[in-house]
């Protein structure tokens, strides 16, 4: 495990004890953050079991299972914030097409041993509209009195960057690696500075107010 | 990898810094409106004051004109009429100036009462509209129903009295233009607000014919309910069918 990995598993697990702790309330958004989490944290450590211990070449039939399941956890945690009842609807409907869009494409288009990049790029640029969209409502609903104190703030930012990151280096990583494979691989690792920046931000967003209650009209 | 991360970093702290921003200038814009907003209310809460208290004098002034002044006009006739020199008919003379003296006193206590906001606050809205109906039911010309249904809850503030004055414009409009012979209001006290019923069987009116036409010639009595219905968070519905009557209801939820 290099050290890239390294602390990016210290970060997450720290991410996911603060959120179990500070979080006492805790609401379906926040359940959904804490099990995406957990997601991560599994999903990591089986990536690297599978090729360190297990001794398989090949990891990436792993993040066929995983990117559905991500995006469901991030879809019911968008659903639970927004207000808007229309986009809520949009989400709710998205799901089953997202998991039936991304089992098509493992069978038909990039099968499980080869990296599943259209997905993850169809499911960053929903999460990026997603988290906009919040950001969006926040500014206009004015949400919080103090914006710096309200969590979802910090932890819908967090989630723009991190995908938006994503995204681009998906999109870059199969060019990249035909031209220069030492170029693919510095590319890759700005990767981890998104992974970071997003566990930061979601640590500033439990810490930054331990009891500010949602004031969304929340009606599911 | 450095000047990636840098980048990256100020693009994060750049995209923070300016949300913050112009959320703070969008929370103080709205702000800015809250408090513009409140201000017109209380503008037209104190204008609607102004326009009661008018209104009001305008009644008084026709009260004891029209009542009192009747009254006691009929007390000095009967004084000025009275023979002094023949003790029987003097003695009938003040006992009937003796009533008339009463009524009067009686129709001035009665005003009184009808007319103080504080009175409304202390007795609460049920009674006052009970003691309204008596008032009616002994002119004589009404047959009068009250009806009332669950707890009473009080309004906030002005928002009762504005709701007393509603009810009051709606029998004024009953009295003065509708010829009713019954009239009939329910009061019901839900769990988040409150809704009133004015009903009589009065000759009513075509709700669609144009404002000069209708026997609202002027439509100050029906503007002045939507007015302060609106000012007070209520929601308003007239429905009248000529000669069938009309039927004013007002929702008012406890809190705005």
């Amino acid at each position: 495990m290099n050290i890239y990995s390294q602390v990016y598993l210290i970060l997450l697990s720290i991410t996911l004890i603060s959120y179990i702790i500070q979080f006492r309330k805790k609401d379906l958004y926040v359940k959904m953050l804490i099990l995406l989490m957990i997601l991560w944290l599994v999903t990591t450590l089986a990536a690297i079991y599978s090729t360190k211990y297990a001794g398989l070449k090949n990891n990436l039939f792993i993040f066929h299972i995983f990117t559905p399941l991500e995006y469901v956890l991030l879809a019911l945690f968008y659903r639970d914030i927004i207000v808007n009842s229309r986009v809520k609807k949009i989400i709710s409907y998205s799901i089953p097409i997202f998991i039936l869009l991304a089992i098509l494409f493992s069978v038909f288009i990039q099968k499980p041993d080869t990296s599943n990049s259209t997905v993850i790029m169809i499911e960053s640029v929903i999460v990026i509209f997603l988290s906009l969209f919040f950001l969006r409502e926040v500014l206009l609903l004015q949400h919080a009195t103090i914006l710096y104190r309200f969590p979802l703030f910090w932890i819908s930012v967090g989630i723009l960057f991190y995908f938006t990151g994503n995204m681009i280096i998906e999109g870059l990583l199969n060019y990249m690696i035909s031209h220069s494979m030492q170029l693919a691989r510095r590319v890759y690792h700005i990767g981890h500075v998104f992974k970071y920046l997003l566990f930061l931000l979601f640590i500033i967003g439990a810490y930054c107010n331990r009891f500010v209650p949602l004031p969304l009209n929340r009606n599911r | 990898m450095i000047i990636s991360v840098t980048c990256v970093l100020l693009i994060l702290v750049g995209f923070i810094v300016s949300f913050l921003f112009i959320y703070k200038n969008r929370q103080l814009r709205h702000q800015t409106e809250i408090a513009s907003v409140k201000e017109k209310y209380n503008q037209e809460i104190l204008k609607t004051q102004l326009e009661i208290k008018e209104q009001t004098l305008k009644y008084i002034s026709e009260e004891i004109h029209d009542n009192v002044g009747q009254v006691l006009s009929l007390a000095v006739l009967n004084l000025s009429a009275i023979e002094l020199h023949n003790s029987d008919i003097a003695a009938i003379k003040i006992e009937d100036i003796t009533i008339l003296v009463e009524k009067a006193v009686a129709d001035l206590r009665n005003l009184s009462k009808t007319l103080d906001a504080e009175n409304i606050a202390n007795v609460g809205l049920a009674n006052i509209i009970r003691f309204e109906m008596d008032l009616l039911e002994k002119t004589g010309v009404y047959k009068t129903s009250f009806i009332l249904s669950g707890e009473e809850k009080r309004l906030s503030g002005q928002r009762e009295i504005i709701l007393y004055r509603i009810i009051q414009e709606s029998l004024n409009n009953i009295i003065k233009h509708a010829k009713a012979t019954s009239i009939k209001i329910k009061l019901s006290f839900s769990e988040s607000y409150i809704f009133v019923e004015i009903a009589d069987d009065g000759k009513g009116f075509d709700m669609d014919a144009p404002p000069e036409k209708s026997i609202y010639k002027n439509g100050a009595g029906i503007n002045n309910i939507k007015k302060r219905a609106h000012l007070i968070g209520a929601s308003l519905i007239i429905k009248s069918v000529p000669s069938q009557g009309t039927k004013v209801s007002v929702t008012i939820p406890y809190h705005l």
